[in-house]
This record gives C-alpha cells, sequence and structure tokens, in this order.
C-alpha cells in the first residue's frame, strides 16, 4: 500500500515531503486550500442564484446578482418548490418515525426475549441488506400499482421503512445495557413496552438521535424511488423537482439562475440537520 | 361496469370499457352499448352533448411542451363558454415522459382526462388499449378529411383515427439576414440559396471567413432531423414501406441517401461549420447569440426565435432544410403532437374531454394556436383564418413554412417511419452520431447504427400485434 | 444466543416477540422479500404493459448475454466504480491526514469536510453541471483560459465519464474523511512518537505506519464505497449526461431503469435486476471474506 509520492493528489504534490514536518503552516495551508475546492461549487451556486439570467449567462460574472429575492420566490412558488420540499419534508418524517418505531419493536425482542430460531429470524433481516432498491424495483412498481399505491404517499414511504441497518444498530444498543438495569427491571414487573419507553430509549437517545440524522439524509436524498413512483408532478419530492426545473430549459432558455436556486434550496435542510446533529451522526456511524 | 375488476383485466378489455363509457353518455342503459369499440363511432357529439350537462366536471389536460400558460389561455376560453366544464393545463415534462406518465397513472388507476402525445407513441398507444380511439369519441362531428392528410395519417393505426390533431410542426430553418448581408450572402428569403448541402456548406464558409459568426450552422443532436433528411432524400428510415404496411425488419442506414448525409454532416462538423449542440435550447442559445448563422429548429419555434432575433438586433428570415440537389426534395416528415384520452377514462368526465377535444380541433382555436407559436394548423381552414386577419402580412415566415411542409409529395418516406419502439430507434441516431463526432468513420457509424436499429426493429416487431 | 445475552432475555412470552418481530416482519416480507423473488419470475416474461405477459423462457437472459449495450454498461460501471472509490479514498486519507496532523482547528476543518455527506447527489449533479458546463461553466472556462484544455464533456465520452465521477468524489468525500479522521485519532500517541524517533517522514509515516494500523476501517471503506458507487450514482448521470455521449455514461442502474420506465421492457429489466442481485452477492461476499481477514489486524 506504498503509493509513491509523485502519485498523490495533484493538489499536495511536491509540496508536502519538501518541507520541514513540524510546519503547521503546510498543513492548515493545505487543508485551507481543500475546504476551498471543495466548497466552490456550492459558493458559486449560491451566488449564481442571486444573479438575473443575463447575468448568468456571463461566464466571467461571479460577482453576487441583484435577483435573491426574485428567484428564490420563482423557484418556491412558479416553479412548485415549496410544495415539493414539503412533501420532501413529510415523506422524510413519515420514514423516520416509522423506522425508529419498527426497529425499535424488532431489536427489544431480538435482545430480551428468547424464542425458537431467534438467530434465523435476525439474519432473515439481515439477508435483506443484499436486496437494494434495484434489484427489486420492478415488482415493486407493480405492486405499487396493484395496490393502488402509485402516486400516493404511502407508496412513496412503506419501502423505506423496514431497515436491517437500523435493527442491527439497536440490537448492538441494547445487547451493551448493562444486565443489572434489566435485572432491576425484571423485579419490578415493569412489562417490554414499559421497559423500551422508560429503560431502553432514555438509554439509547445518542444512538436514535444519530440513527434520525442518518434516516433524514438519506431519505431526503432519495431520487430514484420517488422518480419512479410518483406519477404527478404535483406529488412530486424536491430531488426530482431538481430534475424539473432544469428540464425547463430543453424548450428554451434554462435559466440557470433558477436551477441553482433550487439546489441551494434542497441542500439546507440536510446540511442543517447534519450540523445540528453532527455529534450523534458522527458515533452512530462510527459505532455501524 | 367493471369498476372492481383487476387492473389486469381493466386495461385487457378496453374496448368494452369504451363502448360502455359511450353508452352511458349516449343515454343508453349502462353496458347496452353493444359488443366492440366502433360501435361508439356512430355516436356523434350532438347526442352526446345532450346527456345531464349540470353537474361540474374537473378536466386534466397533460401538456407535453412548456407552454403551459398560453395552452391554458385557450382552454380558459373553452371554460368561460361551457356552463360545468373546468380544463385545467399541467405541463408534464416532454412527450416521452407524458406517454410514460399517463400509462403510470393508469396503473394507478387515475389517468389523466386528456394528454398530449407525439407521433411515436401511435402505435404502442393502438397496441395496449391506452387511449380511447378519438373517432370513437367524437365520431361523425371531425370529418378526417378536413385534416390536411398529411397530419391525420400520422396518427391513424388499422384505419382509425386515435388522436385529434394539435400543435403540428416539422423542422424549419431560421437564418441571420444581417450575418447574411454581412457575409455578402443572397439575404432576401426569396433569393436565399439554402436548399442543397452545397449551398449550406458555401454559406458556412462564407459566414465563417467574413463575419465575427464563429459557425455556419447548428442544429440540437436530435433524431428527428435525421428523419426529415431522410425523407427529403425520399428515402424511408426503415423497410416495408417505412413499417407501415407490415412492422419493419430492417433500416436503411446503408443505403445512398444516408452516406450522403453523415459525409456532408462530418464534413462540416469537421470543418468546424456545424456547431453540435446537444438539446434544443442549447441550438436556440447559439442561434440568438449569434454564434452560429443558420439553425434548424422545430417550426414551432419560429416566433420565438424571430422574436427573440428581433431583441438581440438582428433580422431573420426562414430558409430550408437541406436536400442532395434541388430536383430531390420529396417533403420533411411532421412532428409535434395530438390530444389523447386515455382508457380508463368514463361517464361525465368522457363526455367532457371529448367535447374539449372537438372544440380545440375547430378551425378558430387552431388558427390562434398557430398565429401564437409557429405550430401549423392541422386543418386548412385554419389557414384561411389567419389569413384574414392579416397574419402572413405582418409575418410571412410562416406561411412560407407552412407552404414547404404542405406542398411535399406525399410517400411513404415523407409519411415516416412507424414502429412500436420510435423513441429508441431515435436514441440509437444519437448514440450513433455521438460516435461520429467522437471520431469514428462514416461507415462504421452507419454500420453500427444500422446494426442497432435491426436490433431495436426486431424486438419491435415482437411487440407489435399487426 | 451467547451468554451475556442470555442474561438479559428476560422475558420468554413467545406470542409477545411475535407481536413486536411483526412489522419489521411483514414490511420486509411485503417489500422486500416478495418483490425480490418476484423479479426473478418477471425476468422470464415479456412484459411491454404491466399485467400483460408472455412466457419468453430465458430470452432475456440470452439477449443480454449477446447484447453490446450491456456489455458496455458493465464496463462503464466498472471503471466508474474503481476509479470513484480509488480517487476518494485517496483523497480522503489525505485529507484526514492533514486534519489529523493540525494542532489546532480540527473542529472547524472536519465541518468543512465532512458536509458534502449531507448533500443530495442531485444537487452535486446540477450544480456540476453548471459549473463545469462545457459552453457556460465558470470552472470549465478558468480551466480553458489557464491551460488550454477544452474541457468538452457534452461530445467526448471519456471526460463525460470523468465529469460523472469528479461529481461523485466530490459527494462521496465527506463520509470517507468521517470514518478514517475517527479512526487516526484513536491511534495512540506514543505511536506517531516512536516513528518521528525514528526519522520517518511524514508522508511515510502516514503510508508505512498509519495505513497498516487503520486498515480494517479502510478495508470496511472500499467494500462499502465499492458497493455504493456499484449502484449508486444514478441521480448524477440522469442529471448530467443522461447517459451518453453515445452510452458512454449508461451505467448499469440507468440502462435498467430507462429499459423498465423509459422503453416499457419491464421483463427485460427485471432480468437485469436479477444479475445486479448477483453483483451485489458477489461483493457482499467479498466483503465478508476481507473483512474476516482483516478483522485481526493490527488488533483493531
Amino acid at each position: 500500500m506504498s503509493v509513491p509520492p509523485e502519485r498523490l493528489g495533484t493538489r499536495l504534490r511536491g509540496v508536502l515531503p519538501s518541507l520541514p514536518s513540524r510546519d503547521g503552516l503546510v498543513v492548515h495551508g493545505s487543508l485551507w486550500l481543500t475546504l476551498v475546492v471543495i466548497l466552490a461549487p456550492v459558493v458559486l451556486a449560491a451566488i449564481f442564484s442571486t444573479q438575473s439570467t443575463t447575468q448568468v449567462y456571463q461566464i466571467t460574472n461571479i460577482l453576487p446578482g441583484t435577483q435573491l429575492v426574485e428567484n428564490y420566490t420563482t423557484v418556491l412558488f412558479e416553479y412548485n418548490f415549496l410544495q415539493f420540499m414539503t412533501n420532501s419534508l413529510v415523506m422524510t418524517t413519515v420514514v423516520i418515525v416509522g423506522k425508529l418505531s419498527v426497529s425499535l419493536l424488532a431489536a427489544t425482542a431480538l435482545v430480551y426475549y428468547r424464542f425458537p430460531y431467534q438467530n434465523l429470524v435476525f439474519y432473515v433481516i439481515l439477508f435483506t441488506l443484499l436486496m437494494p432498491l434495484p434489484v427489486r424495483i420492478v415488482p415493486l412498481y407493480q405492486l405499487m400499482a396493484e395496490i393502488g399505491w402509485l402516486n400516493t404517499f404511502a407508496g412513496l414511504t412503506s419501502p423505506f421503512i423496514a431497515s436491517a441497518t437500523a435493527v442491527f444498530l439497536f440490537r448492538q444498543r441494547f445487547r451493551s445495557v448493562p444486565a443489572a438495569v434489566v435485572e432491576t427491571a425484571r423485579l419490578d414487573g415493569v412489562g417490554p413496552l414499559r421497559f423500551l419507553v422508560y429503560v431502553l430509549i432514555p438509554m439509547s437517545k445518542g444512538m436514535i438521535a444519530g440513527v434520525s440524522a442518518v434516516m433524514f439524509i438519506a431519505t431526503w436524498n432519495a431520487y430514484l424511488w420517488p422518480l419512479v413512483v410518483i406519477v404527478e408532478r404535483a406529488n412530486q419530492v424536491a430531488q426530482v423537482g431538481l430534475r424539473y426545473i432544469q428540464g425547463v430549459g430543453s424548450e428554451g432558455l434554462i435559466e440557470w439562475n433558477l436551477v441553482m436556486a433550487a439546489g441551494v434550496l434542497v441542500l439546507v435542510p440536510p446540511l442543517l440537520v447534519l450540523l445540528v446533529a453532527r455529534k450523534y451522526l458522527l458515533s452512530t456511524l462510527a459505532s455501524g | 361496469m367493471e369498476t372492481n375488476g383487476s387492473r389486469r383485466r381493466f386495461l385487457k378489455s378496453t374496448g368494452v370499457v369504451a363502448t360502455a363509457g359511450l353508452g352511458v353518455l349516449a343515454g343508453c342503459s349502462a353496458l347496452g352499448g353493444g359488443g366492440d369499440a366502433d360501435g361508439a363511432a356512430d355516436l356523434d357529439v350532438g347526442t352526446l352533448g345532450n346527456g345531464e350537462a349540470s353537474e361540474e366536471v374537473e378536466i386534466d389536460f397533460w401538456l407535453a411542451i412548456g407552454a403551459e400558460d398560453l395552452v391554458q389561455g385557450i382552454a380558459d376560453e373553452f371554460n368561460n363558454q361551457s356552463d360545468n366544464i373546468t380544463v385545467s393545463v399541467s405541463a408534464e415534462g416532454d412527450y416521452t415522459e407524458v406517454w410514460n406518465q399517463t400509462q403510470q397513472a393508469q396503473t394507478a388507476g387515475d389517468p389523466p382526462d386528456i394528454v398530449h402525445l407525439n407521433a411515436v407513441s401511435t402505435l404502442p398507444a393502438w397496441a395496449e388499449d391506452v387511449v380511447i380511439p378519438a373517432e370513437d369519441l367524437v365520431g361523425t362531428e371531425v370529418d378526417r378529411s378536413s385534416f390536411v392528410d398529411a397530419v391525420s395519417g400520422y396518427y391513424v393505426v388499422d384505419d382509425t383515427l386515435l388522436g385529434l390533431p394539435f400543435g403540428v410542426s416539422s423542422v424549419a430553418c431560421s437564418y441571420n439576414r444581417t450575418a447574411f448581408e454581412e457575409a455578402g450572402l443572397a439575404a432576401h428569403p426569396d433569393d436565399v440559396e439554402l436548399a442543397t448541402m452545397d449551398d449550406w456548406m458555401q454559406a458556412s464558409e462564407a459566414v465563417v471567413s467574413e463575419t465575427d459568426l464563429e459557425y455556419g450552422v447548428t442544429w440540437p443532436e436530435i433524431g428527428w432531423f435525421y428523419e426529415t433528411y431522410f425523407s427529403l432524400l425520399g428515402q424511408n428510415v426503415i423497410n416495408n414501406d417505412n413499417g407501415r404496411s407490415a412492422p419493419a425488419t430492417e433500416s436503411y442506414f446503408d443505403s445512398q441517401a444516408a452516406r450522403r448525409v453523415y459525409e456532408w454532416n462530418k464534413e462540416m462538423y469537421d470543418q468546424e461549420y456545424y456547431q453540435l449542440t446537444q438539446e434544443w435550447s442549447d441550438a436556440r442559445q447559439s442561434f440568438l447569440n449569434q454564434q452560429a448563422a443558420v439553425q434548424l429548429d422545430s417550426s414551432a419555434a419560429l416566433a420565438a426565435l424571430s422574436d427573440g432575433a428581433a431583441e438581440a438586433g438582428f433580422k431573420t428570415g426562414v430558409g430550408q432544410v437541406p436536400s442532395y440537389s434541388t430536383d430531390s426534395r420529396d417533403g420533411k416528415i411532421i412532428g409535434g403532437g395530438a390530444l389523447f384520452v386515455p382508457t380508463g377514462i368514463e361517464g361525465a368526465e368522457l363526455e367532457a374531454a371529448a367535447e374539449f377535444m372537438l372544440w380545440m380541433a375547430q378551425p378558430e382555436q387552431q388558427a390562434q394556436w398557430h398565429m401564437s407559436t409557429g405550430y401549423y394548423p392541422a386543418r386548412p381552414d385554419a389557414v384561411e383564418i389567419a389569413e384574414e386577419q392579416g397574419f402572413y402580412e405582418e409575418s410571412p415566415q410562416f406561411r412560407r413554412a407552412y407552404e414547404q411542409f404542405t406542398g411535399r409529395a406525399e410517400t411513404t418516406a415523407t409519411a415516416g417511419a412507424f414502429t412500436y419502439d420510435h423513441g429508441e430507434l431515435r436514441s440509437e441516431i444519437v448514440n450513433g452520431l455521438d460516435r461520429m463526432y467522437g471520431g469514428s468513420s462514416v461507415d462504421e457509424v452507419l454500420s453500427s447504427t444500422k446494426s442497432n436499429i435491426d436490433e431495436v426493429l426486431e424486438r419491435a416487431s415482437s411487440a407489435d400485434p399487426r | 444466543m451467547s451468554g451475556a445475552n442470555g442474561r438479559l432475555q428476560v422475558f420468554t412470552s413467545k406470542w409477545q416477540a411475535a407481536l413486536l418481530l411483526l412489522p419489521t416482519l411483514a414490511l420486509i416480507t411485503v417489500f422486500l422479500y416478495y418483490p425480490f423473488l418476484e423479479t426473478v419470475q418477471l425476468s422470464f416474461y415479456r412484459i411491454r404493459v404491466l399485467g400483460n405477459q408472455q412466457w419468453v423462457g430465458l430470452e432475456h437472459y440470452a439477449r443480454l448475454l449477446e447484447s453490446e449495450t450491456y456489455r458496455n454498461s458493465l464496463v462503464v460501471t466498472v471503471i466508474f466504480t474503481v476509479v470513484t472509490v480509488t480517487v476518494s479514498l485517496l483523497l480522503s486519507l489525505l485529507v484526514s491526514f492533514l486534519v489529523h496532523e493540525a494542532d489546532s482547528l480540527s473542529d472547524f476543518y472536519l465541518i468543512g469536510l465532512i458536509w458534502p455527506y449531507a448533500m443530495p447527489l442531485a444537487v452535486a449533479g446540477v450544480v456540476l453541471d453548471f459549473i463545469i458546463n462545457p459552453q457556460l461553466g465558470v470552472l470549465t472556462y478558468a480551466l480553458e483560459a489557464a491551460v488550454g484544455f477544452e474541457f468538452n464533456w457534452n461530445t467526448d465520452g471519456t471526460l463525460a465519464l470523468a465529469a460523472v465521477i469528479l461529481a461523485a468524489v466530490w459527494q462521496g468525500l465527506g463520509y470517507s474523511i468521517i470514518f478514517m479522521t475517527a479512526a487516526l485519532s484513536q491511534l495512540p500517541d506514543s505511536v506517531t512518537e516512536a516513528a518521528e524517533l525514528d526519522g520517518v517522514s511524514r508522508l511515510g509515516r502516514l503510508f508505512r505506519v498509519y495505513v497498516p494500523l487503520i486498515s480494517p476501517v479502510l478495508v470496511f471503506l472500499v467494500v462499502l464505497q465499492t458497493i455504493g458507487a456499484f449502484f449508486g450514482g444514478f441521480a448524477l448521470i440522469d442529471l448530467m449526461t443522461g447517459g451518453g455521449p453515445s452510452n458512454a455514461t449508461n451505467v448499469l442502474m440507468f440502462n435498467l431503469y430507462e429499459d423498465a420506465f423509459t422503453n416499457s421492457r419491464f421483463g427485460y429489466a427485471a432480468a437485469q435486476s436479477v444479475l445486479l442481485f448477483g453483483f451485489v452477492a458477489v461483493l457482499m461476499y467479498v466483503q465478508l471474506r476481507v473483512t474476516d481477514r482483516y478483522a485481526y489486524y493490527g488488533g483493531a
């Protein structure tokens, strides 16, 4: 795994090895450079989202424009992004609440009960990791058509609710609860649901927050399934809304300023979640 | 009526449903409407209109072009004169998207009342019972012969008119008159020399060397343009009379005509006379930003282009789509779309949809649509209306484009290719062009395009019930 | 179940356990196992409109084996996956190393570097589609002005794939950096001190000392990113290239989507799903094998 320095990222070529190893300047300079590169596209997008269509077509014009309010208002109301974002938010909320509920119940059964074929049941759940959406999309679509769930919230959310990952994570978490706590609960004659609500959930707050944040980002960012299952544009989610606003231009001029504004709008919610729940999110990912 | 049956059976039994629906409309008792869908063709709208018309009906109209506001404007006129029907127009993407979404909505059990599809979907729409034939809906009220032959022929399968033409177009050529003058070329539309491939080459050369414009010509990389080149040369795209007498089994990309088109195209590209653009919008931007002096586009964009050019400070004229020589000009295939009613619409909604379709097919509406866009009216009497209003005196380019289109020879080549998987045929044309611009030789491109399209045809014929 | 777990098993009612498991089992049966098995069945039928199917046996599989388009998609997918994963992991490793080396501000850097994890692929797609647009893009313009290179990815297949990979790498960096910085921060200081006493250069320390120590995390990331790239990238391709030019970016997933939902060949698409499952199964198997082998490496 030894990679010759000359094959490393171009940004670092010849810079790192030649300077003294304790030189913080190199480290900080390189990091700043990386930050700039990683941030540049969205910063530019944010700037372009304030420009008029004429300004955005002047390639070298990267100064903030004059149409911040107009552009975002147009995108939200004329291009329906208010509706799309609301749809995304409802979908995301339903999926998170559903996922947490069913996974917590299943994990409780798997850890605190003794029943036949316990391991088999766990593996049956785990085996679904082998079935990502692409390997079942056609019949899933057909199923939704048959039960009348195409173009509905039920159709949009239901395939996302069962989660092997969440069951797995909560099972891990529950197994690390000290036996003494469980024993006390048992002696007190606490039932399983009370045990879950009053003992397990408070003890797993961090992980629940982390799982929620990860699920929020994953669900908000879903693209393929909404594209397939939603028929009418008014019911669509924000990700696919980007496809619409970008496609409007096939008729005439693509208003890139509006496309950029839409992109910024769609980026904000998951970004906020990441910033707010960063601590939980990072520790949850690390434990997976 | 079969409303609770499985959708599987529902789709299979479309004919019966359509007939039953019409039976209700005609005031007969439900399910009394005889055996087959053809029987419904006897109904006329006069009878339809006399049904209980008091209940409010909302009609969803899915449009496959962006002009949502314009079409809603026309629909609002209909809404105002109707007692109980409200038509609302929503743009649902391009023709392919509307076609796919329509089937999905049918599968979901809630199709829109009217959909805007193009001729690419005619055969599968008929084969899979996706639409109720327009002829069954509006019966004798609409005489097929009142449409331009070329137009109605496009939407007829098995001698049944499936949809009512709306927004017919063909490839049209706009050129930058100002740039032509500057380049020392004949610039007046009566004299301009853009009829042959050589003309195009020479005009490009003059423009590139004499003006600030970077390119001679541009058109978006879209299969329809190449089908038009074929039809101008009198060349069928596929065998069996362009797929019209029987499902095609072979394409003609090994023909002399194909070679002429592709060799010319490659030469234009290699000389940097032709600017490769991907989307409609890219080509329009190039023309309006005065990068290329000649542009091929849909005639539907004529109005937008001349307005845009005026804003950008140059004059435009309508030229010709190039053929090999001036005496080999068979004519252009058509594009644009038609209005269809999906199967699954029934009762009062079906009645209302039929009424609106009929209204849209009238010369007044067709003329209005023609004048505000550049789409041709599907019937000659609409042209008379535009004439009376003095439209062509103000905008002679519309007449020029329309005459180029109607003056064509009616052959299987100008009728255009007819196949179940027409969309895939077009994307294989584009894939081949991509390879050509990427450096492949004309020979390689033509032979790979032919074999790829032949494969598409083979699969299409297995789905084609004819 | 293991002894440790056994002490936790305080409830014994089998029907209660069944009730608790019911929602999950019902959901995975209906939305995972059933469609998955149904995929296999549908792949034997020709279906051009849902609900109307004819038995064609193995025809779709035979066609896939012959199809140049499909073979091309497989090659494109493999290139996309290998390049994306390699570039992304190498860059993440270097960046994570820099964060580890930084004596201050590391929290600030971390946020600035991991945020693309939250960025939707569709956003990455539309933003880059404009910023590196061959005609209008400000970065393409700067690149051409600076080094004269025309990044013409609308017409050049290789460049189109490069553009999509660029977007995928950009969006995927955050995820790897999260794991790598976590792994690096858990290394004991003594390792670093020992290496410095031995006079190992900074990069030598990264590749000869740290990389072996965090190899379990790296292997985990390689496998995860490989699976992700193999099935992902759909939104990018849909929004940036539409699979073109001339299928140069037509990855397996995009080809499947087009066949099913644009060309209405549901049976043919189902056969592609079955083959995709084969690929997932192989990748997962490799994951298990490789993770097993590396599980004890370095004691992590």
